[in-house]
């Protein structure tokens, strides 16, 4: 018989939000009860989770987080969190910007977890709306996009029907003028789907174009083409691919070069919260309950499943040639490999900022809409990739290749 | 661990506000302390006044859009970066500064005056990057974080966090070639001081030059 040793941490939380948590059951919500506890209320526990998930701490990415957030005393933590209303961005919002006209926020409300979810579902709904909806960080080179809705079918930036441009939102910026910011959604809702990297969208030549403009050299940025970002400040050019979020649940590295290393949704929290701390000049940081909402949507993200025959020979030639390193388990995603191992391009895993001398295994649900892939779009389609660009694909004969593709396009 | 660290220190000014009130020598000091009126025992109540500083955040510039502005460049005698968050609406209706293109170098501070005197006139002087060999770093601006406006007082009791703007790194050194192409971190070190209180010495974690893209 197992026994509790101490209080269930749901109970923590509970008192902290002032309402309970997870009104579900089982060994697995209660874990991640407790888990949203500890992440919500223990700065020990952010901070030792910080430190796990960057297992090379000396690269200046790592340096970078690891001297402010979740520190014994001061540091981020004691930034003021953002509160700012936000509306969605609107065709009509831009020709009011091209007109000289200036944003409001009259429609504007806040994103904020003022009732704490008290199922899975709740954290998911309020993530959604966290992934569509907060701002992640406003930028120069944004504002000057959106006040010319002419340039932005150039950089793949389209309406919706109901006249919003999803990923764009109205928001109070910290000098109180309102601006626009970009929020999950900008890079991540790829034909409209959520999780779904945008392989249309620009942002490399939104940038160039608000440099040029300005007389700046946009020269760094007309490199890294639709679809793909230079997420380094190093003094490489070296775009990569926006990446699809699903399998994230499994996933055991974040980022092309595995720089964060995943050991729970926690992790997932943390990351999210640093990167609003940093979208926002370290200015502000988010609320907490809402970036576990955010991990808890994104771990749910799952790809459109097509129908049909599950290709039981190219299954066959999987789990005995590929589910080694993509494993099945893990949302057909692995660990890394080293970049010597792989005949591709090094930059990436050799960048001096958080390059780890290795390559993330990526997920393989949803790969049939993941193209151009490897993590620098280098390889335009999946028989192309698997006859000269992947090793292992490389040693299968053309008629294996075909049936190995017709299962991959069933994940 | 780096763990960031605030030390009264009686240096130079409490000094010499001792010295005056036992001795009334020093004349160097005397332009600091002369006030009408202010008699031996007013001086060094008025040296009571104290605080604390403690790190919150900070980081090094972004000067993509301004590399002349930083300050491992030599000066260009032209307007200095706009303040961490301004964005200045430019000719074309866009934004011309921005948060991110061109931004300031600052440092996040709590500040909690420790003392029973209201606390003015903030500094931070000298100010390094401590790079190798350490980078003297010109303050532009001290002011209040949350709304960018001057600090008028600090009141006894109070706890406000403050913004120190300064002169960061770019990582082009201005004459084509890079200088923290890494984008490395540096602690930053500074004599915070006040009016009415003694100097404290800060040093900070290390900060980073601010992320162009934040993922």
């Amino acid at each position: 018989m197992s026994m509790r040793t101490r209080p269930s941490l749901s109970t923590v939380l509970a008192l902290l939000l002032g309402a309970p948590l997870l009104a579900c059951d089982g060994p697995a919500a209660e874990a991640q009860s407790d888990e949203a506890a500890r992440y919500l209320g223990d700065r020990g526990f952010r901070r030792a989770t910080l430190e796990a998930a960057l297992w090379r701490p000396d690269l200046p990415y790592s340096r970078s987080l690891l001297s402010g957030y979740a520190l014994p005393a001061g540091g981020w933590d004691l930034l003021p969190a953002m509160t700012t209303p936000v509306a969605p961005f609107r065709v009509a919002d831009g020709e009011a910007l091209a007109r000289g006209q200036t944003l409001n926020l009259d429609d504007g409300r806040a994103v904020q977890a003022s009732v704490p979810p008290t199922t899975e579902a709740g954290w998911q709904t309020l993530g959604a709306q966290v992934f569509d909806q907060l701002p992640m960080r406003g930028d120069a080179w944004l504002d000057w996009l959106a006040a010319r809705p002419e340039r932005w079918s150039e950089v793949g930036l389209t309406a919706q029907p109901d006249g919003t441009v999803r990923g764009l939102v109205r928001y109070a910026a910290s000098d109180g003028a309102v601006r626009v910011a970009m929020t999950c959604a900008f890079c991540h809702s790829g034909d409209g789907v959520s999780g779904r990297g945008d392989r249309r969208r620009d942002p490399g030549l939104a940038r160039a174009l608000a440099f040029e403009a300005r007389g700046l050299d946009g020269t760094p940025f007309r490199s890294w083409g639709p679809g793909r970002v230079d997420v380094t400040d190093a003094g490489r050019d070296n775009p990569t691919t926006i990446p699809d979020l699903f399998g994230v649940s499994n996933a055991a590295y974040l980022n092309h070069s595995g720089v964060i290393r995943v050991t729970g949704r926690s992790t997932l929290a943390v990351r999210f919260e640093t990167q609003y701390i940093l979208g926002h000049a370290l200015q502000r940081r988010p609320e907490r309950a809402l970036m576990w909402a955010l991990a808890a949507y994104v771990v749910s993200l799952r790809p459109e499943v097509p129908s049909g025959d599950a290709a039981s020979v190219g299954a066959e030639l999987f789990a005995t040639k590929c589910a080694g390193c993509h494993v099945p388990a893990r949302g057909y995603a692995g660990d890394l490999i080293a970049a010597e191992v792989l005949a591709v391009d090094p930059r990436v895993a050799d960048d001096p900022e958080r390059g780890t001398g290795h390559y993330k295994v990526p997920s393989l649900l949803g790969v049939r809409h993941a193209a151009p892939y490897l993590h620098d779009g280098s390889q335009p389609d999946l028989a192309a990739f698997m006859a000269t660009g992947h090793p292992s694909g490389a040693m299968l004969t053309a008629t294996e290749r075909t049936d190995l593709i017709n299962f991959l396009e069933t994940l | 661990m780096f763990t960031p660290t605030t030390t009264p220190l009686r240096a130079l000014k409490g000094f010499c506000i001792t010295a005056i009130a036992g001795l009334s020598l020093l004349s160097g000091c005397v332009e600091e302390s002369a006030e009408p009126n202010t008699s031996p025992d007013a001086a060094v109540e008025q040296a009571e006044g104290s605080f604390e500083a403690t790190f919150v955040s900070g980081h090094l510039g972004s000067y993509l859009g301004c590399p002349d502005e930083a300050a491992n460049v030599p000066a260009s005698g032209e307007q200095g970066p706009p303040a961490a968050g301004d964005c200045a609406p430019d000719e074309e209706g866009g934004c011309g500064g921005g948060n991110f293109n061109c931004s300031a170098a600052m440092l996040r501070l709590e500040i909690v005056n420790t003392g029973d005197v209201a606390l003015h006139g903030f500094t931070a002087d000298p100010l390094q990057i401590m790079m190798d060999p350490p980078l003297g770093a010109e303050v532009l601006a001290i002011v209040d974080a949350d709304s960018g406006e001057a600090i008028e007082a600090i009141a006894p009791g109070e706890s406000r966090q403050i913004r120190v703007e300064f002169r960061g790194i770019s990582p082009n050194d201005g004459r084509g070639g890079a200088f923290n192409a890494n984008s490395e971190g540096y602690p930053v070190q500074l004599v915070l001081d006040a009016d009415e209180a003694d100097p404290v010495p800060l040093t900070t974690p290390e900060v980073s030059p601010l992320p162009e893209i934040a993922t």
